[in-house]
């Protein structure tokens, strides 16, 4: 055996041999290259989700911070503004009843304006997801958004009390957000039903339209002359948190949004 | 008559002189001082007494929703109302629970400012109208789901639909009109439903309407 393993070793290349050599080369060099550009790709995969990241987070803040102005400058101006305009309308400061009316109409004003910047900060960053949570935000935002169209809302939340990490409140509330404004600007709903619920260390979220509905695919493949940056948005930022974004929807069906994250991965 | 004496809590300078304003031209109240944050205002409540503290909700530091525990828990006579920018009804909720006789928007008419410190000042409840709305429905919604609580179970089918009604704020003559019984009848009823829930004034009834409402519906 061993006489014939030396012998083996010892036997010089033939022609065949030397062909199957540069044949598993080949190969040998094809799978290399595959497993580097694999690498790559999921190198620029992670630096991609990196970037989304902190540009998202950025975003963030920013719309934070030009939330908190309007609140604090803005809004509480106009405040101030509309005391001031209701002390010059009192009788005992000899105001003349036609003067009244104008500055009952420049009361109106302030009014408005104060309404303006009251739906600004809501769309920017509400103060309610900050300091009350994700059910509070949401339910403020649908009936600010749905109950004026005339659209019924409903929001259900079951087991939703303790607070989540405030970078998943965050993207969970974009993402319903942008659920609820498709519902408003898409589906001529009736009725819309949002739920909330924790269950099995997964926050899952549902958002109902009886409306329109869409084709899903030809909308999500680009088969329509704009891209659907909302719906892919909203999956893009699902993933970016380890949750999962799923849409149903059929026209004349309705949309039903399903929104799934495990909590247990999360990274505190 | 004495004046109502008020204390304005707010965090920004430009609404207190807003509030002030508006308040000294008021022949019935009287600007009894100012605070800028939660603390300062359970501590000038203690000082002043007031009748009155027109409470902002955000505020750095302790808050206007824990300052409002701390002063209806400490200081039982003086009533708060809240101003704010929030109109979400989950600040709302709190608010009132906490103990709060008013709530008004900042941007809503003025008036509504002061109509809530008179209001409270009697002892009774100011809600920003659209709030009382969405409190009845979310009311009637509990009721209709069978969501009821304690003495409430006591009340009969008629005697609720009697309470309704008077959360809603009809008099005793509408509510004859609306349910087609005498006067005589309601007043019956309504005997009735203070005697089973154990309250005394109207106020109070509003306010155990406004509870009913809130039991175990926030978080
Ligand atoms: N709830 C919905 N009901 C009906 N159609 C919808 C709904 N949500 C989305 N769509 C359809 O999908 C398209 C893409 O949505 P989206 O990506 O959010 O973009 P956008 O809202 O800017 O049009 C919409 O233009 C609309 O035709
Ligand atoms: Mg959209």
């Amino acid at each position: 055996m061993r006489k014939d393993e030396r012998r083996r070793q010892q036997r010089p290349f033939e022609e065949r041999d030397v062909r199957l050599l540069v044949a598993i080369g080949h190969q040998v060099g094809v799978a290399v290259q595959n497993a580097r550009l694999w690498q790559e790709l999921k190198e620029k995969e992670r630096a991609r989700s990196e970037l989304l990241e902190k540009l998202i987070s950025a975003q963030e803040e920013e719309r934070q911070r030009i939330a908190r102005e309007l609140h604090d400058d803005m809004a509480q101006g106009l405040t101030a503004l509309l005391m001031g305009l209701a002390r010059l309308e009192h009788p005992t400061t000899g105001v003349s009843p036609e003067m009244v009316g104008t500055i009952d109409t420049v009361k109106q004003f302030a009014s408005q304006a104060l309404d303006d910047t009251r739906r600004m900060i809501l769309d920017l960053r509400p103060a309610v997801l900050d300091d009350l949570g994700l059910v509070s935000a949401v339910r403020l935002y649908a009936q600010s958004h749905l109950e004026p169209l005339g659209v019924a809302f409903t929001l259900e939340a079951e087991r939703m009390h303790d607070r989540l990490a405030p970078h998943l409140e965050v993207a969970l509330f974009r993402i319903l957000q942008e659920a609820i404004n498709n519902c408003a600007r898409h589906a001529r709903a009736e009725h819309v039903r949002v739920r909330l619920e924790h269950v099995d260390g997964e926050v899952r979220g549902t958002v109902e339209d009886d409306g329109v509905g869409f084709d899903v695919w030809a909308t999500l493949k680009g088969k329509r002359e704009k891209a659907a940056l909302g719906l892919l948005g909203m999956r893009e930022r699902a993933a970016l948190i380890g949750g999962s974004l799923d849409i149903e929807s059929e026209p004349g069906r309705g949309t039903r949004l399903r929104l799934r994250l495990p909590l247990e991965k999360q990274v505190p | 008559m004495a004046k109502i004496r008020v204390l304005v809590v707010e965090d920004h300078a430009i609404v207190r002189q807003g509030i002030r304003l508006l308040l000294d031209v008021q022949p019935d109240m009287e600007v009894a001082g100012e605070a800028a944050d939660g603390r300062e205002a359970i501590e000038a409540a203690g000082r002043l007494l007031p009748d009155v503290v027109v409470m902002d909700l955000a505020m750095p530091g302790l808050n206007g929703l824990e300052a409002t525990r701390a002063i209806r828990k400490r200081f039982p006579n003086v009533q708060v109302v809240a101003l704010t920018v929030h109109e979400s009804e989950d600040y709302f909720f709190q608010m009132i629970t906490a103990g709060a006789a008013g709530y008004v928007l900042k941007g809503a008419d003025p008036s509504q400012l002061l109509e809530a410190i008179r209001t409270a000042h009697q002892g009774e409840v100011f809600l920003h109208p659209p709030l009382t709305t969405k409190l009845v429905r979310d009311y009637l919604r509990r009721v209709g789901e069978g969501e009821v609580t304690e003495s409430y179970g006591l009340l009969t089918e008629r005697e609720r639909e009697v309470l309704r009604l008077l959360a809603e704020g009809h008099t005793n003559q509408e509510i004859a009109d609306i349910l087609t019984i005498g006067p005589s009848t309601v007043q019956t009823h309504r005997a009735h439903i203070m005697e089973k829930l154990r309250l005394r004034k109207r106020s109070e009834l509003m306010n155990y309407a406004i509870r009913q409402g809130l039991l175990d519906l926030r978080p």
